[in-house]
């Protein structure tokens, strides 16, 4: 559709003037900035509106129009069910992104093969909501929209917009033809889906979340059968398909919702939509009544997580654009975060206050500025330096108890092709990682990442750093090669540490891969003497996360513990949990088990903290 | 037009109806007489008195009950006032049987639908366009919301997707199977 169409003023004022009746549609107590109403389609451009004449922003609450858009649509007299029907998708549906989220993760189990097709249904789906409210509850004249909307198409509806035109003329009481041609709405299975539709609508207009699957499932066949044209007519008005454009990730999104699967049937499967009665039409069974109620199993899904992949699919299909890498980032926060767990810090000895003591005698050869003058007129009128003059002598404040330091994080991820690609695949090491990473920046720690996989294939942050999304872009990263610890980084990571540096935990998430680690460096020393010595000037001792295959014999266990290495084996959800408890736990009561000792590490070395232990899960939010 | 009555007034009055009426404790047979006669209309023969008398089976009584709602709609003056004897037996003769197999008694006073599609058959029955709509307009309508036509639509839609939900399901579980493979791979 061109639009070239010259915009009064007066048009501008008039639509200006109607936004506060716009906002009263919703509630007298509705409050959002005014509409961005754009003269031209190249400045409604600019703001992010193609396609459509409208569109809604749920990060900064606000409301786009291209007026150009809009009076060559014909619509330029309909201010009020424009902007009342653009305010509605920020008061009713989605209302908030993650909401948009949830409804698009429904419509997706439904539309397996055209998952791409689900923001654009829910924006349709939404519409249904908002339209029936402001056409039956406050008279607006709606219809006369999708009248225009369809005239400017151009081409007679058919299929799933047949169908929905089909629907709003069943709950408006309209006279059949008067949105879609009878022709149209006789075809196939139209009157029966729109029947259906309109009931939907109805029945879940006070949960109409839940029924985003079941309308998504209505229109999969029109989806099937014609499927990216199916959709072309809505495009017109499509107002809240890219809701989260320039949004943060919501919250909430990587958890499946309990009926989510359960939900994603067609309501012709529904009793509670067709009316047909759990036995089917035939049987006798009257019609029933009342308000729809789950699907048997409906929490099948709860408690279970989506992978990475598709909860990356989902925030695509909000708008927003985020690289693997960052989906992975929010994906393991987001999940980490309620087993985050009280990390390790050593005691060290703080500085009380300087006090002062009393005063000694000021001796000839001292400087000048530490007489006390005034204290030595005091003790004689007659200054004599050397004899008379006193100084101030100051003392520290030793009851200040000591501060609790946190122990440095260095974290060493294994992606060689034996383990998964975190950004697919939830990877319970990669979230073993997160959790530990995001508990030692909490307490203030900083940690140094190496991703590693074959020789000379690693990346690392390449010093300690509180940078959490460089730390986590390198922890959920991935090279997928061989297998070669990078012996050299932890070589050189404390080859040059002294005393005075902060203690460190080592750590590495790997799988059998592991072994690597007792291979020698490139100058001939042995794995083992690499990893004593690093330990030993760590001084924080280290931790092995380990994802085995079941009955796997990892070989070298005793000579690693010995080397002062835990270890651990993470391979599920529990797993990732009973080690957040015990690496907790063992960090708070742990005393030096005695082979450390034997190998002559710092006797002080493995008592690392004193705050009590905790259970996990005191995430801070 | 002095005949036409919008169907509000009586979709309003289906949903104040007194719990009684569905409950199968109204002498159906006396309560109707006394409103045709209250309208000045024909009474009603030996033969409805004896076809409202005590009901043989379920199907009979939740017939029975949609009369009692329909004595109930034409108590009202604004209504009963245009009736006639013959049209309101039409009425129970012919549509209140097929819609009581179709839906149950109750839902003629809860659902919105089934409200709107009783007052429209009582209007067709007793010759009344509603107020606002033509003929034509209050025909289709009412073709809209015929519960007969609706779930056979709808019984016929449910047996076509019953199918189609199996070979999606099978194909949702090969792709499903495919996405699997392929990440494991990369």
């Amino acid at each position: 559709m061109t639009a070239r169409h010259r915009i009064d003023p007066e048009l501008v004022e008039r639509w200006t003037d109607t936004w506060p009746d716009a906002l009263a549609l919703w509630s007298r107590f509705t409050r959002l900035r005014p509409p961005l109403l754009c003269r031209t389609t190249r400045e409604a451009k600019r703001e992010g509106l193609t396609g459509s004449f409208a569109m809604i922003r749920l990060h900064d609450q606000s409301v786009v129009v291209d007026l150009q858009q809009v009076v060559a649509l014909g619509l330029a007299e309909r201010p009020l069910e424009v902007l009342g029907h653009e305010i509605g998708h920020h008061i009713l549906a989605p209302a908030t992104l993650g909401t948009s989220g949830r409804v698009i993760a429904r419509m997706r189990v439904a539309l397996p093969g055209v998952e791409q097709a689900a923001p654009t249904l829910a924006n349709m789906y939404a519409d249904l909501l908002i339209n029936d409210r402001l056409q039956r509850d406050r008279g607006l004249a709606i219809d006369a929209l999708y009248r225009a909307i369809t005239t400017a198409g151009g081409t007679a509806p058919k299929g799933l917009w047949a169908m929905y035109l089909r629907t709003y003329e069943i709950l408006w009481a309209l006279q059949r033809g008067s949105l879609c041609p009878p022709e149209a709405s006789g075809e196939g299975r139209v009157e029966a889906d729109a029947q259906l539709c309109a009931r939907l609508v109805r029945s879940y207009a006070g949960q109409w979340a839940d029924g985003a699957g079941r309308f998504a499932a209505l229109c999969f066949a029109y989806l099937e059968r014609d499927a990216a044209k199916a959709l072309e007519p809505s495009t017109a008005w499509q107002d809240a398909a890219t809701p989260g454009a320039g949004a943060e990730a919501p919250a909430g999104l990587t958890a499946v919702d309990g009926d989510e699967a359960a939900g994603a049937i067609h309501p012709a499967l529904d009793p509670a939509l067709n009316g047909l009665g759990e036995g089917g039409g035939g049987d006798g069974s009257a019609e029933g009544v009342g308000a729809p109620v789950p699907a048997m199993g409906s929490d099948g899904g709860a408690g279970q997580r989506r992978e990475p992949f598709e909860y990356g699919e989902i925030l695509r299909a909000l708008g927003l654009d985020l690289t693997g890498h960052e989906v992975a980032v929010r994906y393991y926060r987001e999940l980490a975060q309620p087993h985050l767990i009280p990390f390790p810090s050593r005691d060290q000895p703080v500085h009380g206050e300087t006090l002062p003591e009393g005063y000694r005698q000021w001796a000839a050869g001292e400087p000048l500025e530490d007489i006390d003058w005034v204290q030595s007129v005091l003790t004689s009128p007659v200054v004599v330096p050397g004899v008379t003059t006193v100084q101030r002598v100051h003392g520290v404040d030793d009851t200040v108890p000591p501060k609790p330091v946190p122990l440095h994080l260095d974290l060493y991820v294994d992606c060689s092709g034996s383990m998964p690609n975190p950004q697919l695949r939830l990877s319970y090491p990669a979230l073993a990682g997160t959790v530990l990473v995001l508990s030692a920046l909490r307490a203030g720690a900083k940690v140094q990442a190496t991703l590693w996989s074959g020789a000379r294939q690693f990346q690392t942050t390449q010093r300690f750093t509180d940078d959490r999304d460089t730390i986590l872009r390198v922890v959920l990263g991935y090279l997928g090669g061989g297998t070669a610890f990078p012996l050299h980084v932890l070589r050189d990571t404390y080859a040059d540490r002294t005393e005075h540096d902060p203690p460190v935990h080592v750590v590495v998430l790997s799988d059998s891969g592991i072994t690597t680690i007792f291979q020698d460096d490139e100058h001939g020393t042995p794995g083992a003497e690499v990893q004593a010595d690093a330990l030993r000037a760590a001084r924080g001792g280290g931790t092995w996360v380990l994802e085995l295959r079941p009955g796997f014999g990892l070989p070298k266990r005793e000579e690693s513990e010995a080397l002062g290495w835990r270890i651990e084996e993470v391979s599920d959800l529990e797993g990732m949990v009973a080690f957040s408890r015990r690496f907790a736990r063992q960090t708070y009561t742990h005393k030096t088990p005695p082979n450390r000792r034997d190998r002559g590490l710092n006797a002080t070395s493995a008592r690392f903290g004193t705050i009590p232990a905790t259970e996990p899960g005191c995430a801070d939010g | 037009m002095a005949d036409q009555v919008p169907v509000e007034l009586l979709t309003r009055r289906l949903a104040e109806t007194p719990g009684v009426f569905l409950t199968g404790e109204v002498v159906v047979a006396a309560v109707l007489s006394d409103v045709l006669a209250d309208r000045g209309l024909d009474p009603l023969d030996e033969e409805w008195l004896a076809a409202l008398g005590a009901p043989t089976g379920p199907a009979q009584a939740a017939w029975q009950r949609l009369v009692g709602v329909v004595a109930w709609l034409l108590a009202d003056p604004r209504i009963g006032g245009l009736a006639t004897t013959p049209g309101v037996l039409g009425l129970l003769r012919g549509d209140l049987h097929q819609l009581a197999e179709d839906v149950a008694p109750q839902a003629v006073v809860t659902d919105g639908d089934r409200r709107e599609e009783l007052a429209r058959l009582l209007l067709r029955a007793i010759g009344v366009v509603p107020a606002g709509e033509t003929a034509a307009q209050a025909a289709d309508r009412l073709a809209t919301l015929d519960t007969a036509t609706r779930l056979r639509v709808i019984a016929e839609a449910r047996e076509a997707e019953e199918h189609a939900q199996k070979v999606r399901a099978a194909l949702a579980k090969k792709r499903a199977q495919q996405a699997a493979a392929k990440a494991m791979r990369e």
